[in-house]
């Protein structure tokens, strides 16, 4: 397995390779630049052209590329224009935030979606299936926007429950605990909101697995044996229902560290999603090169662990 | 795996094509706002017009439009002691955090800044610089300096006097080989020594003479015209003790500037949460006395949830957007104030070539629109009032120059604008030769061939709107217009079309705002490359000449010539002026003594109060 996994990650190098150029030639076509609109009565436009000069933005795409690619090597993203900050230090900040929304939205959406998955395959077709399909639609053609902005209104505005957006609460000091509880109060409800949209395909593969197995020899034989239902449903159904889920695992965390980009901006919560939109609308171009091939690299990563998790759960899949 | 990477990768071009547009000219637009700057508003906008097209009508409207709200906060209740104040930062973008004031970039930014450092240098209501601010000045036109005189007991947040030694620093870091910064500009250019110094063969700006108890200092200018004591000179100090030993190319990246930046404002920086808010809290050395508040905690808040958080109480103050306010014009726990802005819309055509060798305009009489009785009939073809009122609640209107209401003593109050008048559009297209010969409603060129012209908009909140309202009044009056590309453009697209002088594109709508320095020369200059219609005239060489010589020493003479340009600007018409805006804040009624013009000429930010403990809700 360890030889797939080194080849696995040798072939992202190619991978990740070809998407940089991709994106560097795409990135070349778009309209406009850093310093496009800034000219006006108190800019003079030789300065712009002395920094267009200087950040080298007449330079062909393949010296522009060849330049990234060489600091890159040396372990330099480039500087973001719009921060007037090193991108590695830029997404570092934002990754940390990244991080634990994703983790705290992947926790709700297993738990909310196994459950809830559970109950809708063993009470197949009865009121608690119904009302649990019911809303597997409904959050299916949701928006996560508009969902986000219901979800502010009620919780942050109405009720008073949760804050209107952001990370954490200016008043606490970073490193006490109130401040990481702060951070935790702030991310809980984007992360709610994240969970209960993204839930909707675990609970239906789950539940049409649980409905598929519910009739399998096996858990007739089970029944026959005099098995308590509970256990029948515990042991034998869930384990075999629940290996197509864990496949999309290695993807979902893939692509909840890239951050999501709807969740993130309803909320404010300064996340990699958010960091990414507001790059490409300012044309930081440093910083969206190097999370587009962030993302690639998770991608390719979260795929090769949802293979591992499978080989792991299911002792018939082998990874050649 | 492919698959994946596909998927994601076109997700991206996705968001690039799509996404990237709209909010970018939104958050660009907002953020160019208060560095008096020049943006293009959201949106397409349009042309003047008064709707009954009668001068003494145009006028009051201007003035109610102005008087319609206070400048300060009206509250008589007795002050409580202390309190904080709940400030918004209306932007959907994190803030990039460049606290520091040669640095810095766009105008949340720039908000965050004024609570806690300020110019050592106060503007009266024309913005002339006067000498009510930390540091006192006298010039001498022969000489051609300025000398500042710096208070005693200016203090930094760290005890720290407050020198003109920092302020020569400040110079030395804008005017550095390896600033990365906007600031290096025409006015830094026009200090003695600083294009040498900026070249790295002097080692100090020889035009900065500072004295020994660097309480007083010199600034030696190569040109001196009155456009220096409105804004021509810098006038933010940066500590130089506090920097020491951090490259100039360091610098903005620093903690410094960062988390722990210090002024010598009412206010001192307590804490920093990157990108979302800042707290502040009371600096009791504060030159002018000992603020009244005990801090301020600024939060970043989308603008979409401005109202609703306003009405709850979240916040003590928030910019209100023009589009939302038409949904909330009677609030009960908060109130208005507002100012007319220094920002006009215009609808601009191009005329001419930027010719980047020679640094100048190249105006071409021969191009498609260089028929004034053309550009004033597109003007009169408008209404602009019906816009005004319908989408914007009445917070813009009619445009009767370049030269804002705020600048009263410049502005030529005699003129009358391009008010909506169909039927002289028509006369004077008729007069100009285009007429409909083959009978299908649009009008011919003088040859007699098909005339179209394409017009460039930007996307933006009511833009669809906007620009099928300005198409359909065009077609009124029998002129066939087309947007350009066949669609409203994204804000990147439309400034590289505008700036580059595409030329499929005929005319465009875009805005400015003048800042603090009203003077043509940067926007209609010839050798002005923000000057997009690149016209240029006789005319308007003399009197911008005239304006930026020392012979505007003469403030009538000065005045004069500004009211003789307004009327050239309406008779050539180059760009019709077509909106001029109003900024609206909604601030909670527990404040006190808060003014919109703060700090924009002047710091009153040590005055506001508080009437209650809490927030009123609705």
């Amino acid at each position: 397995m360890w030889k797939t996994i080194i080849r696995r990650i040798l072939i992202l190098i190619p991978q990740v390779f070809l998407i940089s150029l991709l994106v560097f030639i795409l990135a070349n076509f778009m309209p406009g630049d850093a310093l496009t609109g800034k000219i006006d009565p108190n800019v003079s436009p030789a300065r712009l052209e002395e920094l267009r000069q200087q950040w080298g933005y007449y330079d062909p795409w393949y010296i522009k590329y060849i330049n990234w690619i060489k600091n890159i090597m040396k372990g330099d993203l480039g500087e973001s224009t719009a921060y007037k900050l090193p991108v590695t230090r830029l997404i570092g900040q934002r990754a940390v935030n990244t991080f634990w929304l994703a983790l705290i939205t992947t926790v709700l959406n297993y738990i909310i979606g196994i459950t809830l998955g559970v109950i809708s395959g063993r009470y197949h077709e009865k009121l608690p299936d119904k009302i649990i399909v019911f809303y597997t639609f409904f959050a299916l053609a949701m928006p996560s926007v508009v969902f986000g902005l219901i979800n502010i209104f009620v919780f942050s505005f109405k009720f008073k429950w949760f804050p209107v957006g952001g990370s954490v609460d200016v008043k606490y000091l970073a490193g006490t605990i109130p401040y990481y509880w702060d951070k935790l109060y702030h991310m809980f409800l984007p992360a709610l909101t994240g969970a209960l949209l993204y839930t909707v395909s675990i609970i239906q593969y789950l539940r049409s697995e649980i409905i598929d197995y519910k009739n399998s020899d096996f858990v007739i034989t089970a029944r026959s044996k005099g098995v308590p239902e509970n256990k029948i449903y515990s042991r034998h159904i869930l384990r075999n229902a629940l290996l197509p889920v864990a496949s999309f695992m290695g993807g979902d965390i893939a692509s909840l560290l890239g951050g999501s980009i709807f969740i993130e901006n309803v909320f404010s919560y300064p996340g990699m999603g958010k960091l990414f939109l507001e790059s490409i609308q300012r044309r930081d171009y440093a910083v969206v090169n190097a999370l587009i091939i962030l993302f690639a690299v998770l991608t390719v990563l979260g795929t090769l662990l949802s293979d591992i998790i499978m080989s792991a759960v299911d002792p018939r899949i082998r990874i050649k | 795996m492919m698959k994946k990477i596909l998927v994601l990768f076109l997700t991206a071009v996705l968001i690039i094509s799509t996404f990237g547009g709209c909010a970018k000219n939104k958050d660009t637009n907002e953020t160019r706002g208060i560095e008096n700057v020049t943006d293009a508003d959201q949106g397409t906008d349009g042309k003047a017009a008064d709707g009954e097209g009668e001068t003494a009508e145009s006028t009051s409207a201007t003035e109610d439009a102005a008087s319609k709200f206070p400048l300060e906060t009206v509250n008589n209740d007795p002050g409580i002691e202390g309190g904080v104040l709940k400030v918004a930062l209306v932007t959907s973008s994190a803030f990039a955090g460049i606290l520091n004031p040669v640095f810095y970039e766009d105008s949340y930014d720039n908000q965050l800044l004024t609570w806690f450092t300020e110019s050592i240098i106060s503007y009266d209501e024309n913005f002339v610089a006067d000498q009510d601010g930390a540091a006192t000045y006298e010039y001498d036109t022969e000489a051609k300096t300025i000398t500042l005189h710096m208070r005693d007991g200016v203090k930094w947040h760290d005890d720290e006097p407050v020198t003109l030694d920092d302020l020569v620093f400040a110079y030395e870091v804008i005017c550095s080989k390896d600033y990365e910064g906007i600031r290096y500009g025409e006015s830094e250019m026009n200090v003695v020594g600083a294009e040498e110094y900026h070249s790295g063969t002097a080692d100090s700006i020889s035009g900065l003479e500072l004295s020994d108890d660097k309480m007083t200092l010199t600034i030696h200018f190569k040109d001196f015209y009155p456009s220096i004591l409105v804004g021509g000179f810098w006038t933010h100090p940066i500590p130089r003790h506090y920097y020491e030993g951090i490259a100039v190319k360091d610098m903005a990246a620093d903690e410094k500037s960062r988390l722990k930046p210090i002024g010598f404002g009412p206010y001192k920086v307590k804490n920093v949460v990157p990108g979302e808010s800042v707290e502040y809290e009371r600096f009791d050395d504060y030159w002018m006395g000992k603020p009244k508040l005990d801090g301020v905690v600024v939060t970043v808040i989308k603008p979409e949830l401005v109202p609703a958080a306003m009405e709850e109480g979240q916040f003590d103050k928030a910019e209100f957007s023009t589009q939302q306010y038409p949904d909330y014009t009677d609030p009960t726990n908060f109130q208005y104030i507002g100012n007319v802005e220094t920002s006009f819309n215009y609808t601009g055509f191009k005329l001419g070539k930027w010719d980047a060798d020679k640094n100048q305009n190249v105006y071409d009489p021969n191009s498609k629109m260089a028929d004034v009785k053309l550009r004033q009939a597109i003007g009169y073809a408008v209404d602009n009032d019906t816009l005004a009122k319908e989408l914007y609640g009445g917070l813009r209107f009619l445009a009767t120059s370049v030269i804002t209401p705020r600048h009263a003593a410049y502005q030529n109050k005699d003129l009358t604008g391009y008010y909506y008048d169909p039927e002289k559009a028509r006369a004077l297209l008729d007069e100009a030769g285009y007429i409909d010969v083959d009978g299908d409603g649009y009008r011919e060129n003088p040859d007699g061939e098909q005339f179209t012209v394409t017009w460039a908009a930007m996307e933006g909140e009511n833009a669809e709107t906007y620009a099928q309202f300005k198409i359909q009044n065009w077609a009124e009056v029998g002129l066939r217009v087309e947007l350009y590309n066949g669609r409203l453009t994204e804000f990147n697209a439309f400034y590289d079309a505008v700036e580059g002088d595409d030329p499929a594109m005929d005319m465009y709508d875009g805005a400015w705002k003048t800042g603090y320095d009203p003077n043509p020369a940067a926007l209609w200059g010839h050798s002005s490359p923000a000057n997009y219609t690149r016209y240029t005239s006789d005319t308007f060489d003399a009197i911008i000449k005239d304006i930026s010589s020392d012979k505007g020493w003469d403030n009538e003479f000065l005045i004069q010539r500004y009211h003789e340009w307004q009327q050239q600007f309406f008779d050539e018409a180059p760009a019709i002026p077509t909106m001029w805006r109003i900024a609206i804040e909604a601030v909670n009624n527990r404040v006190k003594n808060y003014s919109i013009v703060s700090p924009d000429i002047k710091q009153t930010l040590h005055l506001i109060e508080l009437t209650a403990e809490d927030t009123v809700k609705k």
